[in-house]
């Protein structure tokens, strides 16, 4: 396990690095700073001092080792827009994400997996049937249309639930958090709804096709030969035996669904780093979108150690020391 | 089938598909949308784009309004008087277009790595499968947001991010097949002909792989018009002077306060069904191909 961590560590120490050397050319190397930076008038001298100061003289390389040694320090730019550190901003709005992102999750897994399962134990009836066509229905909803129209549905006609906004917040160990308020769960039902529809048909999916896999296998025979209760067949032996490529999906899901609350926090008017990305490739605020993409990466990479060791408890087969 | 009876391949799948109702509903429909993006604009009342065709005077038109001229907007116009039914007729065109371009792109770029990668082995197959694994680490959204970003808007841009964002998926599902193909028999027939290896590759080995490839890459195109739509809609996508449907969506967002809600349902719904059908019809697809769901 330590041996397993360990590695792990060191595998994602070397993805961030790649990523941060293609942030870094992408959005600092392409196009030129300067022309933003310095008014047309400036004389040929005083561009070239500016360039210099500014170490944009310098090969790519060595300028990609100053900004290496910034993000060390944790500096990653002050942000052209709010002209305060980029990555305070990033962190501000970071829980807000999160917690947006945990609640769709969490709403796709717990009406996913019922509907799935039904879905998948009764597949020519109607129901299951219904389920399925429906789940390929959700899929190919455009997820910023669906939020227009539940807001054209729930705020407009008729009502209900706020348009905009995070609503009353507690704060817990320094973190603004929606979901322990009444008023804050009025205002994130839509938009983790709407985020949770993508997972919630892959999860429905999933389970329904792993289910119908699954039953006609040995050990599922056995188990009705044995006389088990059909409740206790379902949820041990089915349910923990397809558990583990839905795990592995919503493990994978985690990081689709976190860059899609860009679109859910635009249309929700959600205060998250979503909408601070949109906004900052808009105006080209460069230190924002870089701070953006690297926390990203890090929660990114996080998540995927977190998968496996999930993995792990749900399968004694897989030992991650060997890996 | 009682009489074992000989059938091709191909008239097997096709007996099998339309044994579903639904799928083959889909189908249908998805002609239908096809067609109507072809075709749309020898069909459509105007050309909503030519200043010459639409007056301000019709402006904001609920559904089933009449024109001036006598003929009905059955989905209302737009501020500028624009007959919606002809906005969303080329904005279907629109979009479609940039998802097969992309979608086709990406799957041929995706596929010729994949099995050069798995026919060539070693350590380029090593280097390839790192830059597919960077990739496939992002999601989708964010590796075409990041392009965008970079880039700025314009079709082109759109196009070369969704196929920067998708690429990587059909290399790795290709390589997979691949590396269990090149150990077949006929492959070492190939290589004992001793034919050149750009013939082996894409004369023998390629074709074998492509059956996977069918399903994914129909969802594909799918996914990629979905994907354009939502980049378009948060105004980094396409640009102003190529309205897809996303950007009509994001056009009626500013009205459904005012009450004018189908200037964004309407081409909302039409995305839905393209994306919908094309689903419909992978989906099934993917059953009749899959043996494993057989009885």
């Amino acid at each position: 396990m330590t041996l397993f961590l360990i590695r792990r560590l060191q595998q994602s120490i070397v993805v961030l690095l790649v990523m941060s050397f293609v942030v870094f050319a992408g959005v600092f190397a392409i196009g030129n700073p300067i022309d933003s930076l310095i008014s047309p008038e400036a004389t040929e001298q005083e561009r070239e001092k500016a360039i210099s100061q500014l170490g944009l003289d310098q090969p790519l390389y060595a300028q990609y080792f100053v900004f290496l040694k910034n993000v060390s320090r944790g500096e990653l730019g002050t942000s052209f827009v709010h002209n305060r550190p980029a990555i305070k901003l990033i962190l501000e709005r970071l829980p807000a994400t999160l917690e947006l992102t945990v609640a769709a999750l969490v709403f796709a897994i717990i009406v996913g997996i019922p509907l799935g399962l039904l879905a998948g134990l009764n597949t020519e009836s109607l129901i299951g049937r219904g389920i399925l066509s429906s789940s390929i229905l959700f899929f190919s909803l455009p997820t910023f249309w669906v939020g227009l129209m539940m807001i054209l549905l729930f705020s407009i006609n008729l009502g209900w639930l706020p348009t905009t906004g995070r609503g009353e917040t507690v704060e817990i160990w320094g973190i603004h958090a929606s979901f322990l308020t009444l008023d804050g769960l009025r205002h994130l039902a839509m938009p983790a709804v709407n985020l949770g529809l993508y997972p919630l048909a892959l999860i429905i999916r999933l389970t329904a096709s792993g289910t119908q896999e699954t039953i006609p296998l040995e050990y599922m025979k056995l188990a009705k030969a044995k006389g088990l209760r059909r409740r206790r067949i379902i949820f041990i032996h089915l349910l923990k035996n397809i558990m583990i490529p839905i795990v592995t999906v919503i493990g994978l899901q985690f990081s689709v669904i976190l860059a899609f609350a860009v679109v859910t926090e635009s249309i929700f008017a959600w205060p998250g780093m979503g909408r601070l990305i949109i906004d900052s490739i808009n105006l080209l605020d460069r230190p924002v979108i870089v701070a953006y993409l690297l926390v990203t990466v890090v929660v990114f990479l996080i998540v995927n150690i977190l998968v496996d060791i999930l993995y792990s408890i749900l399968d004694p087969r897989v030992r991650l020391g060997g890996m | 089938m009682s009489i074992p009876s000989v059938q091709t391949p191909f008239k097997r799948f096709i007996s099998e598909y339309v044994e579903r109702k639904t799928a083959v509903f889909a189908f249908l429909l998805l002609v239908f949308v096809l067609l109507t993006a072809f075709l749309g604009p020898f069909l459509t009342m105007q050309n909503p784009y030519d200043l010459a065709q639409i007056t301000i005077m019709e402006s904001g038109l609920a559904p089933g309004s009449e024109s001036i001229d006598g003929n009905t907007f059955w989905l209302g116009t737009d501020d500028q008087g624009r007959d919606l039914v002809s906005a969303i007729v080329f904005g279907l065109r629109i979009s479609i277009m940039v998802g097969i371009i992309s979608g086709v792109l990406a799957v041929v770029i995706g596929t010729s790595v994949g099995i050069v990668s798995a026919y060539v082995g070693g350590r380029i197959d090593n280097l390839i499968m790192r830059v597919v694994d960077l990739f496939l680490g992002f999601p989708s959204f964010l590796i075409a947001l990041i392009c965008l970003a970079v880039l700025g808007r314009g079709a082109d841009k759109v196009v070369l991010a969704l196929v920067l964002s998708q690429w990587a998926n059909f290399a790795r599902i290709v390589r997979g097949v691949a590396i269990a193909e090149r150990e077949k028999e006929y492959m070492d027939a190939a290589r004992g002909l001793a034919l050149p290896k750009s013939r082996i590759i894409f004369r023998h080995l390629l074709p074998n792989c492509l059956a996977p490839l069918i399903v994914v890459a129909t969802m594909n195109v799918a996914f990629s018009i979905t994907l354009e739509a939502s980049l378009s809609f948060l105004g980094v996508g396409l640009p102003i002077t190529q309205p897809s449907l996303g950007l009509l969506i994001a056009n009626g967002y500013e009205y459904i306060l005012t009450g004018k809600y189908w200037l964004s349902f309407y081409p909302g719904l039409s995305l839905l069904i393209t994306v919908a059908s094309i689903n419909l019809v992978a989906d099934r697809m993917r059953d009749v191909l899959n043996p494993r769901m057989k009885k």
